[in-house]
């Protein structure tokens, strides 16, 4: 939060006050005082205080400069925004300098003891004419972007999703409305396997301070075509985030603040709009979407008191041709921001009621199928949310600086709706009971209407109290905050619900479960940080330290979560360098890094999973004559509920440079990050025994009914199984360089160059042993024979890009327009290498037995071995891939009404290249949008 | 034998110098502007000679006029046909003596297609053995199955019928029915680099299933034949237009919660099969299938314990791949052996030469939604004096095989 130095922009020119300052009524201690100074080399003592101009907040760190002829002097600020020196009383040049600020050069007289000079620095951004179209590194401890509302008009987004292109590494991407969308922070580009959805379920969303809670979301079908539109487990679906209302984006890509949990990956933290505002409206088509929205903020009876109201649709068509696939959203808010303002404290209460809503479609067109088959996915999703912030804030010097306690409470409805006409290929038997044991099984139609309602309504609540003090010590100025949090989340839904013998694939073999019977998740957290800084000489350290400690509350002691504290300690270190100077102007040096873990409790689904259910046949006999059929399985109902499961958690360093230079600025972030325990669904061996009953003497003409189990000989048979249960066996490693160069506005031509870009190496593997049963039978029977392996099952992926991004800027003609060059240099994949020989085996017996290389020729525990070739392993590379996407934003009648166009992959480069003796051709094509935003 | 082999090569070359000079002095062809001379370079195997052959023929067949002209390739005096481009298949007969000194025929084939013969071409021809001589044989592959309920894909009524397409009692007792690992089509094309999986030298299999039986349990008469179905039940009840397969032989039953068991029709035994739950038959028509006689006394064990065949290929992409899910089924094993596929996507066949030079197609289009009720049935060849009908078997399924709408 203490980042958010996201200032609307506001065109005016830069301004530089002088203000000397003298005190009349203390002239008999000042004449005192300069008789003493006289003495001592007529010393008088300069206070410069340096104020930002936007917030008339003092500026800390600021380099300030104090040249006399010969003679220089010169340090940093304090947290007060104050430097003090004592200088000869003359006339002296103040230069002063702060990353992020234009630099500001003023000469003044100095003859009273003490004097005062106030300089009132502009943000570098809000210079001439200046639009920021990309996204800048933020200028906070850990790593982070800073996206405002002017690179997001530039952008023209129909959802959170197109945002993420304004990441280092990232590049423009098509939207994908068919399916979910995750947020896989510092990923190289082509990183996808399954089993790794940590990375985007530990990004965390906050919206006004209020985290986006999905641990209780568990919408799911046996349906395997419709499993990317879901997100149970996954994290955020940023196709629901609408981005009109955001006045202001900060994505933490390092290590965060202590005040923020339940985030392995990174922290988006978005601050919407609030206050008076024009009436705004933002119509936007493109190939696949039309947008349609509207905003006010507007002052309310009383004092300090507004509310804005705003609501959103969008309709997308994932291909235009076809009209009965789409994704809809509907968006609507209030919020209200009221302040009152006592001699002491400044208190502030922010409400906001929200709905937001999803539609999704995916159905067939009957007409077009034969015999009118029908195929309908339908999943809605409706949240309304009331979340309210009150905030305490006493603006003296005091210790205590803000209390403020915020609550949000969300509430969803969601309903996944199909309907399939199933036409089986076979003749399937349908085991439906859900106790365990011996069951008779009757056999499904082979045509019928499946019906499939998968309900859910996650409530979910939370309560977060924060703090903040300062003090001052000696040789440092500090910020103490502390805070604590308690989450809860919790399922009402029915779950699925639908008639298990008309089930939605056919062999399917799960029963269904109400999400209401879950029981609730509980959460709570406390955090500390401290800030610190130290000032020594013309160098300035800042130093923060945060401790986080997060519990799993009200959980069965089964649990080796239940009650057990995560204790995530991040530190984060950033030192000013005292600036040099080139031709006449400083540069600004400074350095940074931090070190930090990060942890992500499981989610509900993770920790209360589906029993499992296996049906092994005893007896199947489908005689001629029906009145002679039967089939029994052992149905076994297993619980796999792991309840060793732990926490994800993600240990991540960085290390960081930022050079600044008359409105150029370079950022480079080198980070590693670890994650070893992440979630995944892994396979263990499950053992079984049931009877086989052997019908081949049974005469039904002479008993005259279907043979039952109670009068037949039987053998007994084992059997080993491997079943998923979800463990902490992912890793989730990523290293990589990110960078940010800005440019200055170049005069005349008006044009700014900004280069992002990454290099993202991201291995993805299993971090523990792994079952593995071949999938095959070897004489008559499934091999009874599972092998666990040592071998990482994974690859490494690689990707290197930079974005070009040349934006010219013309307020006189209204005229804002910008050409990014996108090259993907290279995108790589390598899987790791494995040697495909079990360390060891067990069998039916449940023993585990070494395995030796003499079992390799083994006719079944031969089949455990996993043969792999040389180029297996082989470093797959794609060369370099340019696209050229250009945007233009037209202003008219007084800047009232906006026309914006882009064109994305307007022209493309990308070369054709050989893989294994193939040609490799690739093909792009252009994306394109237009929009009109009114400002009246 | 080297020698033999050697020697054969050089027979071969003579014989090609000398049709080239030949053919064009002995031109008789009035049309002699059009037609130009064929050289013929005869590529015999090991251990057959010129001097053993027989009536050798080889028909060649234009692809644009459809004209047809058969030619003695071993001929001094041969004629000449039209430049064009061609399809062409031969076969010839060869007497050899075996090793203990008594007279053995064995029959050759050669085909080959599109091939431009032009000015001065010397058609090389590889002649392989053939092998008329099959005991059992499919007569019918049913690999699509009947439409479902919607008619939107295929049931599985499908079934396989095997032939006795002899004069004598066969006994179906341990005979194999093996399904190819490999996929006949253009989207898996890829080169084999494991020796043993010349398909020349074996059969890649990645399913076998086997008759269960004492030796003579169950018997084929003559003229007669087994069916063999997946599910063992009245499909007509279950859809309109379907089968009824209450009266099947065998099924092949997947011990498994999917699958049914019908009491009255024996299961076949499965030694293997890549796949954990159940079998069915490549309903897009695009694998292989041979009938397999193991080698007497052979058991599943013996057989896992010894032909297991994980190959290594390089993949359409150009990776080098391997897959560890096969069995080896040596060619002299196997007693008919049919590769299907579709005009659009095959590419070869997963047979040796010698046991399928062609395949059966399904249809002209890849994944055609209208295979479905088509059935793969076998050429008659002749119907002997007391009824009993001998089936079309010349290895060459695309000539063996009618594709019949059931």
């Amino acid at each position: 939060m203490q980042n958010s130095q996201i200032m609307a922009y506001k065109p005016s020119l830069s301004e530089l006050t002088i203000t000397t300052l003298s005190n009349f009524r203390r002239t008999a201690t000042l004449i005192l005082v300069l008789a003493t100074t006289c003495v001592a080399g007529f010393a008088v003592q300069l206070r410069v205080h340096v104020t930002d101009k936007e917030t008339g907040d003092p500026v800390e760190f600021a380099a300030v400069a104090l040249t006399h002829g010969n003679e220089t002097t010169g340090g940093l600020t304090n947290i007060e925004g104050d430097y003090v020196a004592d200088i000869t009383p003359a006339r002296w040049k103040v230069t002063v300098s702060s990353v992020g600020y234009n630099h500001a050069t003023v000469t003044t007289t100095v003859v009273q003891n003490p004097a005062t000079v106030t300089i009132v620095l502009t943000p570098a951004y809000t210079q001439i004419g200046e639009v920021v179209v990309t996204a800048r590194e933020g200028r906070g401890m850990g790593s982070s972007s800073l996206i405002d509302r002017k690179a997001m008009e530039h952008l023209q987004p129909s959802s959170f999703t197109d945002l993420m292109e304004l990441l280092p590494g990232a590049i423009s991407k098509d939207p994908e409305m068919g399916k979910a969308n995750l947020a896989n922070l510092r990923e190289a580009r082509n990183a996808t396997a399954d089993g790794y959805d940590t990375s985007s379920l530990g990004t965390s969303f906050v919206v006004d301070g209020v985290p986006v809670n999905t641990n209780a979301d568990m919408q799911a079908t046996a349906d395997a075509s419709r499993a990317s539109r879901l997100t149970t487990g996954k994290g955020v679906d940023m196709r629901s985030i609408s981005t009109d209302d955001i006045e202001s984006v900060e994505v933490v890509r390092g290590i965060a603040s202590a005040e923020y949990g339940e985030v392995t990956s990174g922290v988006v933290d978005i601050k919407r709009k609030s206050g008076v505002t024009a009436f705004a409206a933002r119509f936007k088509a493109d190939m696949q979407s039309q947008l349609f929205y509207a905003g006010k903020g507007v002052k309310m009876p009383g004092k300090d008191w507004t509310m804005n109201f705003s609501a959103d649709w969008l309709d997308s068509k994932i291909d235009p041709r076809n009209s009965r696939e789409n994704f809809k959203r509907v968006t609507g808010s209030i919020r209200s921001t009221k302040k009152w303002t006592a001699p002491r404290f400044i208190t502030t209460w922010n409400s906001s009621l929200n709905y937001n809503g999803t539609f999704e479609r995916d159905k067939n067109d009957p007409d077009l199928t034969v015999n009118n088959t029908v195929d309908y996915y339908t999943s809605d999703k409706h949240t309304i949310s009331w979340n309210n912030t009150v905030a305490l804030v006493s603006p003296l010097h005091g210790f205590f600086h803000s209390l403020t306690l915020t609550t949000g409470l969300s509430y969803s409805d969601e309903r996944l709706h199909q309907e399939k006409t199933i036409a089986s290929s076979r003749l399937y038997p349908m085991p439906v009971s859900t106790t365990p044991g011996s069951n008779y099984v009757g056999y499904l139609p082979m045509k019928y209407d499946a019906e499939l309602d998968v309900l859910g309504k996650p409530l979910t609540a939370m309560v977060k109290l924060a703090s903040r003090f300062r003090y001052s010590l000696p040789f440092a100025s500090n910020t103490l905050s502390a805070g604590v949090e308690w989450d809860m989340s919790k399922n009402f839904g029915a779950g699925q619900t639908y008639d298990l013998m008309r089930p939605i694939t056919a062999g399917n073999t799960a029963r269904p479960r109400a999400f209401s019977d879950i029981p609730a998740m509980h959460q709570l957290s406390v955090y500390a940080e401290n800030t610190s800084e130290f000032h020594l000489g013309t160098h300035a350290v800042e130093l923060r330290l945060g401790l986080r400690e997060t519990q799993l509350l009200h959980l069965s002691s089964r649990y080796y979560l239940a009650n057990r504290p995560y204790i995530d300690p991040r530190i984060n270190l950033k030192w000013i360098l005292p600036s040099t100077y080139m031709a006449g102007f400083p540069i600004g040096w400074e350095i940074g890094g931090g070190v930090g873990w990060h942890t992500k409790m499981p989610v509900a689904a993770f920790l209360y999973p589906d029993p499992r259910y296996t049906d092994f046949v005893q007896l199947n006999y489908f005689h001629n004559d029906e009145l002679y059929r039967t089939m029994n399985v052992r149905t076994f109902v297993e619980d796999v509920t792991n309840y060793d499961l732990r926490a994800a958690r993600n240990f991540k360093w960085e290390a960081r440079a930022d050079i600044t230079y008359r409105n150029n600025r370079l950022s480079v972030t080198y980070f590693r990050e670890d994650m070893t325990d992440a979630f995944r669904q892994t396979p263990m061996v499950h053992r079984y025994s049931y009877n086989k009953y052997d019908a081949s003497n049974y005469q039904p003409d002479q008993t005259g009914h279907a043979p039952t189990i109670d009068e037949l000989p039987f053998t007994v048979d084992r059997r080993i199984s491997l079943l998923s249960h979800v463990t902490n066996s992912s890793r989730v490693k990523k290293e990589g360089v990110e960078f940010t160069y800005s440019s200055s506005r170049i005069p005349v031509v008006r044009t700014r160059v900004t280069v992002s870009g990454a290099w993202f190496r991201t291995t993805l593997s299993n971090s523990e042993d792994l079952w593995y049963k071949p999938a095959s039978i070897v004489n008559g029977t499934e091999l009874q024979f599972a092998g666990l392996y040592n071998d990482r099952e994974g690859s490494v992926y690689q990707s290197f890009n930079t974005n070009f991004t040349f934006d010219t800027d013309v307020p006189r003609l209204g005229l804002n327009f910008s050409v990014a060059v996108q090259n993907m240099w290279f995108t790589s994949s390598q899987q790791l290498w494995r040697n495909g020989i079990p360390h060891s085996y067990t069998d039916v017996d449940g023993e585990i037995h070494p395995y030796t290389p003499d079992l390799m020729t083994d006719p079944y525990l031969g089949h455990l071995v996993r043969t792999f070739t040389d180029t297996s392993f082989d470093e797959r590379r794609v060369p370099v891939a340019t696209t050229f996407n250009i945007k233009a934003t037209k202003k008219l009648w007084h800047d009232r009404i906006a026309i914006a166009i882009y064109v994305n992959r307007l022209v493309s480069i990308t070369p054709d290249y050989w893989q294994y003796g193939a040609l490799q051709r690739r093909y792009t094509s252009p994306y394109f949008g237009m929009e009109l935003n009114l400002n009246l | 034998m080297k020698y033999l082999h050697s020697l054969a090569i050089r027979v071969a070359a003579i014989f090609a110098i000398a049709v080239v000079a030949t053919s064009c002095v002995d031109n008789n062809d009035n049309d002699a502007s059009d037609n130009i001379a064929i050289a013929f370079d005869n590529r015999l195997p090991e251990g057959i000679t010129r001097e053993t052959i027989t009536n050798a023929i080889v028909n060649l067949k234009e692809l644009n006029t459809g004209e047809s002209f058969s030619l003695n390739p071993l001929s001094s005096s041969m004629g000449s046909v039209p430049l064009g481009i061609y399809d062409y298949e031969g076969s010839m007969t060869a007497v050899v003596t075996g090793p203990e000194g008594e007279t053995i025929e064995k029959n050759l084939r050669v085909a080959g297609s599109s091939v431009t013969i032009s000015e001065n071409t010397s058609l090389t021809l590889n002649w392989f053995f053939s092998n008329p001589g099959s005991s059992l044989v499919f007569a019918e592959i049913y690999a699509t199955g009947s439409p479902n309920a919607t008619a939107t894909g295929g049931l599985r009524d499908s079934y396989i019928r095997i032939y006795n397409n002899t004069d004598e009692t066969i006994y179906a007792d341990g005979i194999g029915i093996a399904e190819s690992a490999f996929v006949n089509a253009r989207t898996n094309a890829f080169e084999i680099l494991t020796p043993a999986n010349d398909k020349e030298v074996n059969f890649t299999a990645g399913t076998v299933w086997v008759i269960p039986g004492n030796g003579t349990d169950h018997p084929i008469a003559p003229g007669e034949s087994i069916k063999i179905v997946d599910q063992a039940i009245d499909w007509s009840a279950q859809v309109t237009g379907a089968l009824n397969h209450t009266d099947a032989d065998f099924e092949w039953y997947d011990d498994n919660a999917q699958d049914t068991n019908n009491p009255s029709v024996e299961d076949l035994d499965k030694w293997y099969c890549y796949s954990l739950s159940i079998w069915v038959i490549s309903n897009q028509c695009n694998r292989s299938y041979a009938l397999v006689k193991f080698p007497a006394g052979m058991t599943a064990e013996d057989y896992l314990s010894q032909y297991h065949g994980g190959y290594d290929y390089i993949h359409t992409i150009g990776t080098h791949m391997h897959n560890d899910k096969a069995y080896l089924i040596p060619n002299e094993w196997i007693l008919d052996g049919v590769n299907l596929g579709n005009a659009a996507s095959y590419v070869y066949g997963a047979l040796g030469k010698g046991i399928d030079i062609s395949y059966a197609s399904i249809s002209d289009v890849d994944k055609d939604p209208n295979r479905f009720g088509k059935v793969f049935r076998r050429k008659t060849a002749t119907t002997e004096a007391d009824g009993r009908v001998i089936l079309q078997d010349t290895n060459d399924s695309r000539a063996d095989f009618e594709l019949i709408k059931l």
